[in-house]
């Protein structure tokens, strides 16, 4: 069985190299940022951890055109917000859809679905007209009332929905529950597994979200985390490539801790997004 | 919540004619979603059309009919920033999806040890903020950074990446394999754990080897996954914009400069409305088309 031992040490081999491939940038993410900036451009490549971290840290904090650890608590509230909503509102549509006969049904159904196809970059400029109209520019809600239209997910808790067993919605008329509770207490915690893939899907498009807040922000105390990233090289005179790492790590962070927590929703939540 | 309004006592799912509260339900289902689709997606759509035929003369839009759409036809910087895309596309999708189909099928193997470990380690990319590794990348593609350092174990001379207009576009394609292969492979494994393990036995009983089984039994079920995500990837290229933003600002000498980083640039530095209006409907326009052969594609290999 040589030939079945080269076979194992291959496949071993080249899955290692994928490994370290996928991993050994966000591992070099994180050792830089604890590195001082000669250390990075020196040419030798690190691959431990230095002494830099401290040093880093302070340079972070007495950066005065960019506060990371304010666009993290920005960029929290953001996400949260604007998830929770779109899951919601999104699953009350997707429930009507599926559950419901209604006159105007199809006609909305098909609307949604070619709204669907049409690219985000459509939007930008008149939500940005809308946005100053409404005063709203430099402000959380400039990005938080765009996300709140999650058509995808509509879409994605219509099919969901489309499944359910509808002898458990007669037995809970039969009770004497509203259709509003019915939905509440009943529907929606059956629906955990694909409401909190969807949370996810949004959740990641919204944490990682660069272009419409470049648009709608231009104080730095406004600042999503994509945007203080982006900006943060650019603020400096000479640029400090171990405080660039460390804001960068700390900004990956909250996602790595979720996923931790997450990992098999966010499977899931990555499937889901997939099959449409 | 006003949702949970109708009192119903009533067992039949078909609401009675004259139950006005009931015959609503729906609606209200339906309205607090209607209300922010209609104000902030359809509302923004029809007046993006509208202000892609004006133009802003003395503070007003005025009508201008195809007027932004004829001087977008002539504009040779937007034809190059097409261009741009469509090869970085041309060259990227298929090198990922070929790199993804491998490891999905390694990684897929019994005979891997730490199977879950390995499965791991290709998903993170997938949790890096776009600019964190886009940045990232930006020191990795350094001239003492570690992808030249590898070419130099090869014998390559280092390479100024992000300075010429060929190596810059294969950096954005670099970077873009390193974060997008993994979600390709999450995927394509997610395909092939659907696959029974007794067709798999029945191969083997046959005599099939384990390239052969792979041949005639995985990709042919891979290849409609592999179908939609080439499709998926094509939308998401020609959508392209963090990280030529990040890498190269669309240089050197617009080698880089995509659609979408165009039309922020003419729309938010130039404030050009109407003309990047007129560029983001043609953008449209190109992912409709691929989004209605992704739909027949889809159709097609329901019904094969």
């Amino acid at each position: 069985m040589i030939q079945r031992r080269i076979g194992d040490i291959v496949l071993h081999l080249v899955v290692v190299l994928g490994f370290i491939a996928s991993v050994y940038p966000i591992y070099w993410m994180f050792i830089s940022a604890t590195h001082t900036n000669e250390e990075i451009l020196s040419g030798h490549h690190q691959l431990w951890f230095g002494s830099a971290l401290a040093a880093n840290f302070a340079a972070l904090l007495s950066n005065t055109d960019v506060n990371i650890f304010r666009a993290i608590g920005n960029s929290l509230f953001i996400s949260i917000v604007s998830t929770a909503i779109a899951v919601v509102l999104s699953a009350m549509a997707g429930y009507a859809f599926a559950i419901y006969r209604f006159r105007v049904s199809n006609f909305l159904f098909i609307v949604v679905i070619i709204s669907l196809m049409i690219p985000a970059q459509v939007t930008l400029i008149p939500l940005f007209i809308l946005m100053s109209h409404l005063h709203l520019i430099n402000t959380w809600w400039a990005i938080i009332l765009p996300a709140l239209v999650n058509v995808f997910g509509v879409f994605l808790m219509r099919q969901a929905f489309s499944g359910f067993p509808e002898e458990l919605l007669d037995a809970a008329r039969m009770d004497g529950l509203t259709e509003g509770r019915i939905f509440w207490r009943i529907v929606m915690p059956l629906m955990r597994p694909t409401l909190s893939a969807l949370a996810i899907i949004a959740f990641l498009a919204s944490w990682t979200n660069l272009l419409w807040p470049l648009v709608v922000l231009n104080s730095a105390s406004a600042y999503t985390i994509p945007v203080a990233l982006s900006t943060l090289e650019n603020s400096m005179t000479v640029p400090n490539y171990g405080e660039v790492m460390l804001a960068a790590s700390i900004a990956t962070i909250p996602m790595l801790v979720l996923f931790l927590f997450l990992r098999r929703n966010f499977v899931s939540g990555i499937m889901a997004g997939f099959n449409r | 919540m006003a949702v949970g309004s109708p009192q119903s006592l009533d067992i039949d799912v078909q609401p009675k004619s004259g139950n006005v509260r009931q015959m609503a339900t729906p609606y209200l289902f339906l309205l607090p979603f209607l209300i922010v689709f209609t104000v902030f997606l359809v509302g923004p759509i029809l007046y993006a059309a509208f202000v892609s035929l004006s133009s802003w003369q003395g503070g007003a839009l005025a009508f201008r009919g195809l007027f932004q759409y004829q001087k977008l036809f002539a504009d040779t910087e937007f034809w190059h920033s097409l261009l741009n895309v469509v090869v970085i596309l041309v060259i990227q999708v298929p090198v990922m999806l070929i790199l993804a189909a491998i490891f999905a099928s390694l990684l897929n193997s019994k005979r891997l040890k730490f199977r879950a470990f390995f499965q791991l380690g290709f998903f993170v990319p997938i949790l890096i903020d776009i600019v964190a590794y886009s940045l990232v990348f930006s020191f990795l593609l350094e001239k003492h950074g570690i992808i030249n350092s590898i070419l130099g174990v090869f014998g390559f001379p280092a390479i100024n990446w992000l300075l010429h207009p060929i190596a810059a576009k294969v950096a954005i394609m670099i970077a873009l394999t390193w974060h997008w292969t993994g979600y390709n492979v999450v995927i394509l494994l997610g395909g092939m754990q659907g696959i029974p393990s007794e067709v798999y036995e029945a191969a083997r009983v046959d005599g099939a080897g384990s390239i052969r089984q792979w041949w005639s039994i995985t990709l042919p079920l891979l290849v409609p996954i592999l179908v939609f995500e080439s499709v998926l990837s094509t939308i998401g290229t020609l959508q392209l914009f963090v990280e030529p933003y990040i890498l190269t600002s669309g240089g050197p000498d617009n080698a880089t400069l995509t659609p979408v980083l165009y039309l922020y640039q003419v729309a938010f530095q130039q404030f050009h409305f109407g003309y990047a209006s007129a560029v983001a409907f043609i953008l449209a326009i190109l992912i409709a088309i691929l989004s209605f052969i992704q739909f027949r594609v889809a159709r097609g290999g329901a019904a094969a």
